[in-house]
């Protein structure tokens, strides 16, 4: 891990809150699910955004965000050129596993299993995607996935393909596809959904848990979650842990 | 150009310390440069017994600051001299030690076991704002300051730093009681207690309802009573409060500063102390300063 600049290439809107800004600079190797410490270009914002990886190699990395307050809306104003500090690749990220591998997203949760996938499916393993996501304009990067694996895409609101939590998709293809391991990143909800579906059915559930964050390195103690009656640091020891370590 | 300073009889090769509680016990920010390049770090406030800190939201963003509530997370005491220690020993700057409590014979304890070990300093915390019992509650009024600093020195065979907090009718009042006490010198400020609030949940947004208050926002009143604890007692005096610059720190030390901390800064960017340090000797050749030390309190006020 280390600090380094980024020199913006893109920055595109992906829907009315989601962008994706894509960089260019010197980036490190980094395993799927590990994230990223960016900067936010305004004077008087002291702490930097964390955000998963979504796609990068040696020269190039791009994240997924959603706008939400002030410091995300700089963010979204960046344009090609610009440059900004980041701090990358950390965290604890996804195994990369053969076999049967179902992966669980919803919302912006879905950027960093897009590598995480993709890593799989190298490997060799069978990837089925179950992406969710509130109805079908707030639906993104399916184009994407698709490569990464075989995509269900799900909706709240029945907009766009399967009606529910990408979860439930999941739980009715379990007669056909009974995978090896899940995968999931997303709002809170749904990761109880997969930690339930998958230690109800004994099936290793990875979740990679988000909160809010100070240094994003291990030495503040902000961004702890419950573990066995004690605190881990999320960015340190996670963001990725077993459904089974974590109180969610 | 001299960039070192004596600190309670240890030599610091520049006066650039990091700030308890922003810097772990230094093994993470080790990974991005080498720590022993700083004059110090201090490290994360210790109680006697390993503490999980508060639930909830601890950190909050706030106009040129953060709002915090950890409470005293921390491996407790015997965790830390076992496992850290070492570690912190080995990094080739000098190693101040924090010490909480929530009652006067924990700050005894902790200054006897901490005085039993290789620390170069003991930092008494009697400050922290997030935390129910004791830690601040001692540091409010300077009849306690002196009271829990005579104690700890009685227990203390290292130099003893009392940390002292804003939160206070005159901080100068309680700097004067913690060197009545028998403290070795003082550092300020801590965090002053603020909250950060959510209209549309109507909820605190710190899980502890309120927070210490750090960052460039809170560096004037650091200025300032730093500069007023200077002139009230003839111990040391290290300072901090939302320094991020070489010119930042050079600012405290022009006021009374022997010794800087370092934060808030470090959250903000992990490469924070070690460019304060890189910055130093140009920014003291910008402002005409061959010796630190000359700058200590030369302010014309």
């Amino acid at each position: 891990m280390k600090e380094t600049t980024l020199i913006v290439t893109a920055n595109e809107m992906l829907c009315e809150d989601a962008c994706l800004l894509e960089t260019e600079g010197d980036i490190p190797v980094f395993a799927p699910g590990q994230f990223a410490m960016l900067e936010v270009p305004l004077a008087d914002r002291l702490l930097r955004r964390p955000f998963g990886i979504a796609e990068a190699d040696g020269r190039s990395a791009a994240f997924l965000y959603q706008l939400k307050g002030e410091g995300t809306r700089a963010l979204s104003r960046l344009k090609y050129g610009d440059r900004i500090s980041a701090v990358l690749p950390l965290g604890n990220g996804f195994p990369v596993l053969s076999g049967k591998i179902a992966v669980v997203g919803g919302g912006f949760g879905v950027a960093p299993l897009l590598p995480a996938a993709r890593a799989c499916k190298a490997a060799g393993a069978e990837v089925r995607i179950y992406n969710g996501f509130a109805s079908a304009e707030r639906e993104f990067l399916s184009g994407l996935f698709a490569k990464a694996g075989s995509l269900t895409v799900c909706t709240d609101d029945g907009s766009a393909g399967y009606h529910g939590f990408p979860t439930a998709a999941l739980e009715a293809d379990l007669g056909g596809f009974f995978p090896d391991a899940i995968f999931c990143c997303g709002p809170t909800p749904l990761m109880r959904a997969a930690k339930r579906l998958g230690e109800s059915r004994g099936i290793t559930t990875y979740v990679s848990l988000e909160q809010r964050m100070g240094c994003g390195v291990g030495a503040c103690l902000t961004c702890t979650c419950r573990a066995g009656g004690h605190n881990k640091r999320v960015c340190k020891d996670g963001p990725v842990f077993l459904s089974t370590e974590v109180e969610l | 150009m001299n960039t070192r300073v004596n600190l309670c009889g240890t030599e610091l090769k520049n006066p650039v310390l990091t700030a308890s509680g922003t810097f772990g016990f230094g093994r993470e920010y080790n990974e991005f440069y080498d720590v022993g390049k700083l004059g110090g770090i201090v490290g994360k406030g210790l109680t006697p017994l390993p503490r999980e800190g508060n639930d909830g939201v601890r950190i909050a963003e706030t106009p040129s600051g953060i709002l915090n509530c950890v409470g005293l997370q921390n491996p407790g005491v015997d965790a830390f001299i076992r496992d850290e220690l070492p570690f912190m020993r080995s990094l080739g700057c000098a190693v101040i030690v924090n010490a909480a409590g929530s009652e006067i014979s924990d700050y005894e304890f902790m200054a006897e076991r901490l005085s039993e070990t290789d620390a170069d300093m003991i930092e008494l915390n009697i400050s922290c704002p997030n935390v129910k019992s004791g830690g601040m509650a001692f540091g409010v009024l300077p009849k306690s300051v002196e009271q829990v600093t005579a104690a700890a020195r009685k227990h203390c065979k290292k130099p003893l730093i009392v940390k002292l907090s804003p939160n206070v009718a005159d901080i100068a009042d309680n700097a004067r009681a913690a060197e009545a006490g028998g403290a070795d010198a003082v550092s300020l400020i801590n965090t002053i207690t603020g909250m950060a609030v959510d209209l549309r949940t109507r909820r605190p947004v710190l899980g502890n309802v309120t927070g210490g208050l750090s960052g460039p926002c809170v560096r004037p009143i650091a200025l300032r009573m730093v500069r007023s604890v200077y002139k009230a007692v003839k111990l040391p005096v290290i300072g901090m409060g939302g320094i991020m610059t070489a010119e930042d720190a050079l600012e405290f030390i022009l006021c009374g500063a022997t010794a800087v901390q370092v934060g808030t800064a470090n959250i903000s960017d992990p490469m924070a102390a070690a460019r304060i340090v890189d910055s130093l000797e140009d920014a003291m050749k910008k402002y005409g300063i061959n010796d630190i030390n000359e700058l200590t309190g030369a302010l014309a006020d």
